[in-house]
C-alpha cells in the first residue's frame, strides 16, 4: 500500500506515512485489543473486585488523522503513538482504582517515563476530575506471535478510574474542551466546581464503604466471642450470629422425634418478626433459645410426634422457639397470625394456621406457666 | 394421585389431586423433572383436590422450591387443606413457600 492509497486526510508526508504504518499494523492492534480485554477481565475476576466497567477501542483511522493533523510532528513513527489501543477500567469505588493499577502492573510491562497519575496533578486552582494513565506494553510471558513481531512493542493505554471520574471525563470530553483552548473563565468555574463535588462524593462513597465494613468486623468481633448483648440485632449481626448456627441443637432435636432429614433454609426472614416482637440485641435472640428450648421441643413433639413424616427445614426450630415466645407472652392467635404474615406473606390460610397451631399448643404444659417478662 | 402441568411463559401451573404418597411421589417428581426447565421462574399448585401429602410429596415440594428460589422464582400453594396445610407447617415449610 502507498500513501496514494489512503484516504486523502490532507496531511503531511509524514503523517501520511505514520497514517500507513497505522493500517499495516491494524491486525496486531486488533490482537491487542483482544489480549488487554481478557486479561483485564480475568485479573478484576480473580481478585474480586466489583466494577463498573471494562472498555477497550482501537482508535478510528480518522481520530488518528485528526490527531496528527494538530500534533503530527509530535511522533517519530507511530510506536511513539501510545494510546492506537486503549483500555478503561472503571471502578466504583477510589481505592480500587489502585488495586487496579497494582494487578495491571502485575501483568503488563508499564512505561513509567510515560504513564501519569493524572489524579495528583491538578494545581489547588486548576480544574480537572481525571484517572490514572498507565501506558504499557504485552510482555512475551503473556503472549508472544512470531507473525507479529510488535505485539510486545508497541504501547498502549489502560485509563483506570472512578465512575464518577468517567462521568466527568465524558461530560468534559463532550463539551468539545482540549486543553491549550482559550475557554471562558465561567466555564472553567463550573467544570471546577462539579469536579469538587465528585471529588468530595468518591471520598463519600469510599468512607461510607470503609464504615460499614469497620461495622461487620466490629459484630463479627463481638459474636466471635459471645458479647451478644453488645451487639443490636440487625441483618448483618443476624446474618453472621446465624453462621454460628445456633439452633442446630434444637433442629437435631426435633429431626430425632421422626429420625427426620434436616433441609438446610434460612432463619433470617425470622428478624423481622424478632424486631416487631421487640427485641433489640442477639442477647434477647439467645435469651430466647435459652429459655425456650425446651417448650419449642415440646410443641415439635406434640406435632410431630404420632405422625410418619421424615422431613424438616432447619428454619423450623426458631419457628417453633417464636411461635411458644408468642403463646406464652399472650399473643394467642392473632400474634400468631403475624408470624406467618411476616415471615410467608399474607394469606388467609395464615388465621387458619394460627387457630390450628393455637388449639393443639393450648393443651401443652408451657401454655399452663405464668407469661413471662418480655425482653 | 393426578397432576396436571401448564406451563405459560416462565410460569410452570401444576393441579394434583388425590393422595401424594410415596409412589405416587416419585411419579410426580419425574414429571417435575421434565417440565421444571431454566425457563420456568414461578412455579404454583393448585392443592384444592390433595386429601394427603407424605415426606415423599414434602420432598418434591423442597425439590421445586430449591430449584426456582435462587433464581428469584417462587413456589405457590393454592387451596391447601387444612390436613396439608397443618403437616407443612410442623415441618417449617409453610414459611418457604407463596400459600393463598
Amino acid at each position: 500500500m502507498t500513501a496514494m492509497d489512503l484516504k486523502e486526510y490532507g496531511l503531511d508526508l509524514h503523517c501520511t506515512m505514520i497514517l500507513e504504518e497505522y493500517r499495516e499494523l491494524l491486525p496486531t492492534f486488533r490482537k491487542m485489543e483482544k489480549i488487554v480485554k481478557k486479561e483485564l477481565g480475568k485479573l478484576v475476576g480473580k481478585a474480586g473486585l466489583l466494577i463498573s466497567g471494562l472498555e477497550t477501542r482501537i482508535k478510528a483511522e480518522d481520530s488518528l488523522a485528526g490527531k496528527l493533523e494538530l500534533k503530527g510532528s509530535k511522533y517519530r513513527t507511530i510506536s511513539d503513538l501510545t494510546d492506537i489501543v486503549g483500555a478503561r477500567v472503571i471502578t466504583f469505588y477510589s481505592e480500587e482504582v489502585d488495586k487496579i493499577a497494582s494487578l495491571v502492573d502485575s501483568a503488563f510491562e508499564v512505561d513509567w517515563n510515560e504513564s501519569v497519575d493524572k489524579r495528583k496533578q491538578h494545581a489547588l486552582d486548576s480544574f480537572g476530575y481525571d484517572s490514572l494513565h498507565y501506558i504499557c506494553r504485552i510482555p512475551k510471558s503473556l503472549c508472544e506471535d512470531s507473525s507479529m513481531p510488535e505485539l510486545n512493542n508497541l504501547r498502549f493505554e489502560i485509563q483506570m478510574r472512578t465512575a464518577l471520574q468517567h462521568v466527568w471525563a465524558t461530560i468534559n470530553h463532550d463539551t468539545g474542551y482540549k486543553s491549550g483552548i482559550e475557554v471562558p473563565k465561567e466555564y472553567l468555574r463550573n467544570l471546577n466546581r462539579i469536579a469538587g463535588m465528585l471529588e468530595l462524593a468518591d471520598e463519600q462513597f469510599s468512607l461510607i464503604r470503609s464504615s460499614i465494613n469497620d461495622y461487620r468486623r466490629k459484630i463479627n468481633n463481638l459474636v466471635e466471642n459471645g458479647k451478644f448483648e453488645e451487639v443490636e440485632l440487625d441483618g448483618d449481626s443476624f446474618r453472621r450470629y446465624l453462621e454460628l448456627d445456633p439452633f442446630e441443637r434444637l433442629t437435631h432435636k426435633i429431626a430425632l422425634i421422626n429420625q427426620a432429614e434436616i433441609q438446610k433454609t434460612s432463619s433470617l426472614p425470622y428478624l423481622k418478626v424478632m424486631k416487631g416482637l421487640g427485641f433489640r440485641t442477639l442477647a434477647d435472640v439467645e435469651k430466647l433459645k435459652n429459655e425456650y428450648e425446651d417448650d419449642a421441643y415440646q410443641l415439635a413433639l406434640s406435632q410431630l410426634g404420632g405422625t410418619d413424616i421424615d422431613i424438616i427445614v432447619s428454619s423450623v426450630a426458631l419457628q417453633d422457639l417464636l411461635t411458644v415466645y408468642i403463646l406464652r407472652n399472650g399473643g394467642g392467635e392473632k400474634g400468631l397470625a403475624m408470624l406467618y404474615s411476616e415471615t410467608g406473606g399474607s394469606s388467609p390460610y395464615n388465621d387458619v394456621r394460627a387457630r390450628q397451631v393455637f388449639k393443639k399448643a393450648s393443651s401443652l404444659p408451657f401454655m399452663k406457666r405464668e407469661p413471662e417478662e418480655q425482653p | 394421585m393426578e397432576a396436571f402441568f401448564n406451563k405459560e411463559g416462565g410460569l410452570l401451573s401444576v393441579k394434583v389431586s388425590g393422595r401424594l404418597d410415596t409412589i405416587s411421589s416419585n411419579d410426580l417428581m419425574a414429571k417435575v423433572r421434565e417440565n421444571l426447565d431454566d425457563t420456568v421462574k414461578e412455579v404454583a399448585v393448585d392443592c384444592s383436590n390433595l386429601t394427603y401429602i407424605s415426606s415423599s410429596g414434602l420432598r418434591v415440594l423442597m425439590t421445586i422450591y430449591k430449584k426456582i428460589a435462587p433464581k428469584g422464582g417462587a413456589l405457590t400453594l393454592r387451596d391447601l387443606t387444612p390436613q396439608v396445610g397443618e403437616v407443612l407447617n410442623i415441618t417449617g415449610m409453610a414459611n418457604l413457600f407463596n400459600i393463598e
